[in-house]
């Protein structure tokens, strides 16, 4: 047999390397179009502990993979190849219905089953990447970037594929990426070019002969449910980065939304289509044409702002498929500006649909596709009126998403874009006990107070039907005659009141009647002169842009203290998103733990000493990197997210710059001298740390400064302001890991496992710690990890030389 | 001719192993049923105020008694039908909680001889149950696979004289109303005007909101004899105190 090259597969590497990150971007898109959305966190996180797994794999293994360095860097290509396709139709066959853990203990097992089936693709190219980082230590640096540009390369096409393709469709198109990364390992580790070259060919063809991956998705979809009606069907189906898009009609059982619609109503909705993205349910097209929209959007509850209003400019926040913009249409709107982040759904009215729906097709109605803060940043004009529908999950699934468009700072924003006697109004679901109306009422008065208004109850009006509450700020006090008018709307509508300036006490519990009037208790409270003394079971407290959780309700303390205690029939004070992601971390814990402690009791057995200085600094020095990379990363793209006005692009530019300018850094460290490694590592931390804390007090005024930049001078600001920081932080997990791979080589394969692992425990464990200390706190706590790795360096460099 | 013996023999053999079997089956399911009545019966006791029912009343009491639960889920639910929990019965639907409904059926206050409308036949229990209760059943299913089991399960059980139907239910059954009652079983986004129109002067209505496995409250709404409709939201979930820290 021939000698292996001593150049490390570097094509190979970055192929690999770049296809697991675009496999990863890809199964979230997969998993939220066959589960529930909320699960795909959860599902991905845990089957990214492969890395973790890959390096304990590696250390256990020790000699007996690194003197067959050829054979298994090509069988787990080929694994990771394959196992994309395999073990994504593996994890779509096992039943699970995530709603139904509580009730049926074995959904966990069939949980973990997906979580193990959808690791072991991440595992198989783990090992590859650690296995050559452990072979080719001298070459780690450059090895590193390889590894940090392809996953940079990874995710920019990714997201261009996305874009073009369903992603049922890009799922063979990895596998051959895989199969060439396969490839390319058998040239350039000069072993079984002819076999890797015919199988990937094969493979690729059989891949082009069948097409898309079949895809099934769950039963509780609403989409699937929907389609279960007697008489439905699918007419429109539109694929991008945003999600799939999905158009049903019906002819025998009409669709038929109309969320709030007061019981009174004289109008039924007309002939609709009800529109999917990814599955879930996301509104509904009404018949209608521009001298006619529909007459029953005057008797929802989100009608409330227009009982005062006459001819109005509005603009609408997430027009989705359009309805509200029909609303302001009927109440004869002279001007509708509809935003919405999606190009997708803003295609539905706007091409697909335009001459079945007139919310895009009249000229009063002006559309634009982008997020409403980056929008009003720019903007000189006022509106009348401002409207925002808050959608929220009724078991708070959605607690760990973040809303922008629901914060102080948003509100502000709002407020100084009205019209002397313009309105804000936000409409959203009822839950019972009250949450998110109080925290919207809570909001509202923090931004008044910040406008200098002190009896904020003056400037707000609330009101609830079916379901639905609505809630009107004004920046001027709300005077008799609109008090009278509103009054009117509510009489006339049977909706309650909540709140106005003037309300008698027998008004607000008439028509839906609670036990306990506790929206108006609770609005009462928040806008009386003792709010800052208000008591209540869940968390109200008004979101940040800092910590932009509107829709949690749940404070960390709460979680053991709920959990103990009986509830009763249905209920629980917890939000299910909040739960999920506390019991993923457990999960990555109790998994991290595992897999970094198998090798000690591998090395305890075999007896390998680890030796050196590094023995018990490799865990907290590479478990610090993984966590303090990530927190500052995410960190950012939050920061990113405002600015550049699009989640998904904030997401892929953010992303796309630290790694490629955390690929350069960790370049620049190759032609370093190991003497000077730590004198490197204390001038990168200092950067970091320097840049990192400029952003923390700067950055968001910076941001605000430079929001109305056109888009492109956007991105290249973003990029600007990453690569310094990215380039420093691209230094500090090469240099040390080039030094142990000198100084105790059987440690490389642990280095790498806590690496993988810390890193799954920071993605999970940060938006719970956004939550608690908000993005900033975040932010510092990132800093303060990088803050200690010199002194964990030098004292590992310390220990060797003892 | 002999064949036909043979296979009568061995069906009398059968049957004398398997009738005792049974009977100690059929037996331990009305067992289990009665004592999951009884745990309901107290969960219902102890709920709060905001429920809207205090205790359930004898007849809905035997009328749960009455209904197999196990025979309206799928078999591989069967032995977990006297558990009070929802459970799947296919198409993303479920059969809801024993305890909610027994609160519904409870709100819904049918006398014998009362015609009841139900939106969303599923599994056809809740239809069982009224019917059980004496009433003129009218029950309305959109998912034609869900509908037709239904249908022949409430025939097996004995309840054929449940009406079923597969289609739009938002304009509730026109030519058989006035209804004294009507229960949806799963609550949209409004509650429809025509619906409404449906029901007596001194009629209720009942739906749940909530997920599909999770019931979050209970809506009735009351016809009053004059013809104005009042709705109230019943919370059967104990969440005092409501205080804490803001």
């Amino acid at each position: 047999m021939a000698a292996l090259p001593e150049r490390p597969p570097w094509i190979a590497v970055g192929l690999i390397s770049g296809t697991a990150l675009a496999y990863e971007v890809l199964l979230t898109r997969l998993f939220a179009l066959v589960h529930w959305h909320h699960l795909v966190a959860t599902v991905i996180s845990l089957a990214l502990l492969g890395y973790g797994a890959s390096g304990t794999f590696l250390a256990l293994a020790q000699h007996r993979v690194r003197e067959r360095f050829a054979v298994v860097f090509l069988s787990n290509a080929a694994l990771f190849a394959l196992g994309m396709l395999a073990c994504f139709a593996l994890a779509q066959a096992i039943p699970l219905d995530p709603q139904a853990v509580s009730w049926e203990p074995t959904q966990l097992l069939r949980l973990a089953a997906v979580y193990l089936v959808l690791a072991l693709p991440f595992f198989g190219a783990a090992n590859c990447i650690g296995l050559a980082l452990w072979r080719h230590a001298a070459r780690i640096p450059r090895l590193y970037s390889v590894d940090l540009l392809g996953a940079g390369v990874g995710a920019l096409t990714v997201v261009v594929l996305l874009q073009l393709l369903h992603p049922a469709v890009v799922l063979p198109v990895l596998v051959v990426l895989g199969l060439l990364g396969t490839a390319a390992a058998a040239f350039e580790l000069r072993r079984g070019r002819a076999a890797a070259v015919a199988f990937a060919v094969v493979v690729a063809g059989v891949l082009w002969q069948r097409g898309a991956v079949a895809l099934h998705p769950a039963a509780y979809k609403d989409l699937a449910r929907t389609l279960d009606v007697v008489g439905a069907q699918v007419e429109t189906t539109t694929s991008g980065a945003m999600g799939v898009v999905t158009v049903v009609r019906n002819d025998r059982v009409p669709l038929r939304a109309a969320p709030g619609m007061s019981l009174l109503a004289s109008e039924l909705p007309p002939e609709q289509r009800a529109v999917f993205v990814d599955g879930d349910a996301r509104g509904a097209l009404d018949r209608s044409s521009p001298g006619a929209p529909p007459g029953y959007l005057r008797d929802l509850v989100s009608a409330f702002p227009y009982a005062v209003l006459r001819a109005p400019r509005v603009l609408v926040v997430g027009a989705g498929a359009g309805g509200r913009v029909l609303q302001a249409l009927a109440h004869g709107a002279r001007e509708v500006v509809a935003v919405e982040g999606s190009p997708q759904l803003v295609e539905l009215p706007c091409r697909h649909y335009r001459t079945f729906t007139a919310a895009c097709s009249t000229p009063r109605a002006h559309w634009r596709v982008t997020e409403v803060r980056a929008f009003l940043a720019g903007l000189p004009q006022a509106f009348d009126l401002i409207g925002v529908s808050a959608s929220a999950d009724l078991a708070g699934t959605d607690a760990l998403s973040e809303t922008y468009e629901l914060t102080v700072e948003a509100f502000a924003q709002y407020l100084d874009h009205l019209t002397p006697r313009g309105l804000l109004a936000l409409d959203g679901p009822t839950r019972l006990p009250p949450r998110l109306a109080l925290r919207l009422v809570a909001t509202a008065r923090a931004a008044l107070a910040a406008r200098g208004v002190a009896e904020a109850g003056r400037h707000v009006a609330m009101l609830r039907g079916w379901q639905q509450f609505a809630l009107l700020v004004s920046a001027t006090p709300i005077d008799p005659e609109r008090a009278a008018a509103l009054r009117e709307f509510a009489r006339t509508r049977a909706f309650d009141l909540v709140w106005l300036p003037d309300l008698e006490p027998d008004e607000p519990n008439r028509y839906q009647r609670l036990a306990e009037p506790r929206f108006h208790a609770g609005a009462a409270a928040l806008l009386g002169p003792a709010a800052g003394a208000f008591a209540y079971a869940f968390d109200v407290t008004p979101a940040t842009d800092d910590r932009p959780y509107a829709r949690l309700f749940t404070r960390a303390r709460d979680l053991g203290e709920a959990l103990g205690a009986a509830e009763g029939v249905g209920g629980s004070r917890l939000d299910a998103g909040f739960v999920m992601a506390a019991a993923t971390l457990v999960q990555a814990l109790a998994a991290g733990a595992l897999f970094i402690l198998l090798p000690l009791v591998g090395r305890r057995r075999t007896g390998r000493a680890g030796g050196h200085g590094w023995a018990w600094r490799t865990p907290l020095y590479f478990g610090l990197i993984g966590l303090a990379f990530l927190f500052v990363e995410i960190a950012w793209i939050q920061r990113l997210q405002l600015f550049l006005g699009h989640p998904i692009y904030a997401t892929a530019v953010a992303l796309e710059a630290f790694l490629v300018f955390a690929g350069l850094g960790s370049l620049a460290c190759q032609r370093l001298a190991e003497a000077a490694a730590p004198a490197r590592l204390r001038l990168a931390v200092v950067a970091i740390v320097v840049i990192g804390l400029s952003y923390v007090f700067g950055l968001p005024t910076l941001l605000y400064r430079l929001a109305d930049l056109p888009d492109w001078t956007r991105v290249l600001v973003s990029i600007a302001l990453l690569a310094p920081l990215a380039f420093a932080m691209g230094m500090p997990f090469p240099l040390a890991l080039r030094a142990l791979g000198s100084e105790a080589p059987g440690l490389v394969p642990w280095a790498w496992a806590v690496n993988g692992c810390a890193s799954v425990v920071s993605a999970v464990a940060a938006p719970l710690l956004a939550a608690a200390v908000g993005f900033s706190g975040l932010l510092l706590m990132g800093l303060t990890c990088y803050l200690v790795l010199p002194a964990v360096f030098s004292r590992s460099a310390a220990g060797d030389r003892a | 001719m002999r064949r036909v013996w043979y296979l009568l023999w061995v069906a009398l053999l059968l049957a004398m192993v398997l009738a005792p079997w049974a009977a100690a089956r059929a037996s331990d399911r009305a067992a289990q049923r009665a004592s999951l009545v009884a745990e309901v019966d107290r969960e219902i006791a102890g709920m709060p105020p905001s429920a809207g029912v205090e205790c359930l009343s004898a007849p809905v009491l035997r009328a749960l008694r009455e209904v197999p639960r196990h025979a309206f889920v799928p078999v591989a639910y069967a032995d977990e039908a006297y558990q009070d929990r929802p459970l799947p019965i296919g198409h993303g639907q479920t059969i809801s909680q024993p305890t909610i409904v027994a609160l519904m059926t409870e709100l819904l206050a049918v006398r014998p001889g009362d015609r009841v409308l139900e939106l969303g036949t599923g599994s056809g229990y809740q239809a069982a149950v009224l019917a059980a209760l004496g009433a003129e059943v009218f029950s309305i299913e959109i998912v034609p696979a869900l509908g037709e089991r239904a249908r022949a399960v409430l025939d097996r059980e004995g309840y054929g004289g449940v009406h079923t139907r597969i289609g739009d239910g938002y304009f509730g059954w026109p030519g058989q109303e006035p209804f004294d009652a009507i229960v949806v079983t799963a609550a949209g986004d409004h509650i429809p005007p025509p619906l409404v129109r449906q029901l007596k002067p001194g009629g209720r209505m009942v739906l749940p909101v909530g997920g599909r496995y999770l019931t979050q409250h209970l809506v009735l709404v009351e016809r009053a004899a004059d013809g104005s409709v009042s709705t109230r939201e019943l919370l059967p979930v104990r969440f005092v105190p409501l205080t804490g820290e803001h």
